[in-house]
C-alpha cells in the first residue's frame, strides 16, 4: 500500500463513516447521505485498487485509466456546471417573483389612501416603523 | 410614469419636483436602498412601491409596470432616477403613441442632445447598437436609454426576465419578437459630475454581455 492509498483511503473511509454516523442518528436525509456514501465508496475503491480504471478503459477502447477519468471529467463538468448554473437563476427568478409580490401587496407609500390600508415593507434590517404611512 | 430607484434619495427629489409639473400618475420603485430614497418619495406624495432586498434596475421596472398594469394604465412611461432625464421630453413620447405610430417608443439621445457624454460611453453605446441590430433588426440609434413609452397591451407582452441592466437589451429583443412597432424620438440626457458618480461604469457592459450569453445558454 503506498502513502497516497494510506492517505487518501484513510480519508474516503473516514468520509464514508461520518455519513454512516449522520445516517444512523437521522441528521441526514437518507437518499442523499446514500449517494454521498457511494461517491465516497467510489473514490476509496478507485484508490485502493487503482488499476480497476485501467480495465474500464480497456473495455471502452480509451486506452489508460488516467484518461478515462479525464473524459468523464470532461463530459461531467459541462453537466453539472449547467445544472447548476439553471438551478441559481430558477432562484434568482423565484427570489425576484417573490419580492416583487410582496412591494405589489404592500406598497410602501400610497397618496389618498388611508392609514390602515396600507402597510409598508421595510428592506431587511431596517424597520417597518422608520417609513411614513398614506 | 415608472421610476425604479435605488439609493437615490439625494437626487430623486429634484426629479419629482420636474414631474410635478404635469398631470402623470408617478411610481416610485425602491430597489431596496438603505438610504432615504423610499422616504423622499412618499414626501413628494407619489405612489411608492418597496423591494425588500435589491434585486437590480430590471426588476424593479417589471414591479413598477405590474402596478401600472393592475391599476389599468394604457400608457406607461418609464424614467430614471439620476437626474439624466427630462420631464419635457415626456409629452413627446406620449403624443407619438397617441398618434398609435408605436407601441413602444424608445428616446434616442443620439437624435437630440447629450452634452458632456463621456467618449468610451458613446462608443459603447454604438456597440450596443450595431450589437442590437445585428441580433435583432431593429434599426435605432440609442439602446440603453431608460425614457421609454409604451402602451399598456406592449407592456404586457414585454415579460422581461432581467434583473439587472441587461433587461433593456431583452425588452428590444422581446419587440423585435413579439413584432410590436418600435420607434424612436429625440430625448436629451443630462450628464454632470453627479450622475456620472453614481451612473453605470462602462464595465457593466462586459456583465451585461455575459448576461445575455446566459439567457441565451439556458433558455
Amino acid at each position: 500500500m503506498t502513502l497516497f492509498q494510506f492517505l487518501f483511503g484513510g480519508l474516503m473511509l473516514g468520509l464514508v463513516l461520518v455519513e454512516l454516523t449522520l445516517q444512523l442518528s437521522g441528521r441526514t436525509r437518507r437518499t442523499v447521505s446514500c449517494l454521498r456514501s457511494s461517491v465516497w465508496l467510489l473514490a476509496l475503491f478507485l484508490i485502493l485498487v487503482p488499476d480497476a480504471t485501467n480495465r474500464v478503459a480497456g473495455w471502452l477502447s480509451i486506452g489508460r485509466g488516467a484518461d478515462a477519468l479525464l473524459y468523464c471529467t470532461a463530459v461531467g463538468f459541462p453537466i453539472g456546471f449547467f445544472y447548476l448554473l439553471h438551478a441559481v437563476e430558477r432562484q434568482r427568478e423565484q427570489i425576484t417573483l417573490l419580492v416583487r409580490s410582496i412591494a405589489l401587496q404592500r406598497p410602501y407609500f400610497q397618496p389618498n389612501q388611508p392609514a390602515s390600508h396600507t402597510t409598508s415593507a421595510a428592506p431587511l434590517g431596517q424597520s417597518h416603523n422608520d417609513g411614513p404611512r398614506a | 410614469v415608472i421610476i425604479p430607484a435605488f439609493n437615490e434619495g439625494q437626487r430623486l427629489s429634484a426629479v419629482l419636483q420636474g414631474l410635478a409639473t404635469h398631470p402623470w400618475q408617478v411610481v416610485v420603485v425602491d430597489d431596496g436602498s438603505t438610504d432615504e430614497t423610499a422616504r423622499v418619495a412618499a414626501g413628494a406624495g407619489v405612489i411608492v412601491l418597496r423591494h425588500l432586498i435589491n434585486r437590480g434596475q430590471g426588476a424593479a421596472l417589471r414591479t413598477g409596470l405590474e402596478y401600472a398594469l393592475m391599476h389599468g394604465a394604457t400608457q406607461i412611461v418609464t424614467f430614471d432616477a439620476d437626474g439624466q432625464h427630462s420631464a419635457d421630453d415626456i409629452p413627446r413620447l406620449l403624443q407619438t403613441l397617441q398618434r398609435d405610430e408605436a407601441e413602444l417608443v424608445l428616446g434616442s439621445r443620439f437624435l437630440g442632445t447629450a452634452p458632456g457624454i463621456p467618449w468610451h460611453r458613446r462608443c459603447l453605446l454604438r456597440m450596443a447598437v450595431l450589437l442590437t441590430r445585428l441580433t435583432t433588426g431593429l434599426r435605432l440609434t440609442d439602446t440603453h436609454n431608460g425614457l421609454r413609452a409604451m402602451t399598456g397591451p406592449a407592456a404586457a407582452k414585454l415579460r422581461f426576465s432581467e434583473d439587472g441592466m441587461a433587461h433593456a437589451s431583452q425588452i428590444l429583443s422581446l419587440a423585435a419578437r413579439l413584432k410590436l412597432r418600435v420607434c424612436e424620438v429625440p430625448c436629451s440626457v443630462r450628464y454632470t459630475e453627479q450622475t456620472l458618480s453614481k451612473g453605470q461604469r462602462s464595465s457593466a457592459a462586459f456583465r451585461i454581455l455575459g448576461r445575455l450569453a446566459i439567457a441565451r445558454l439556458l433558455r
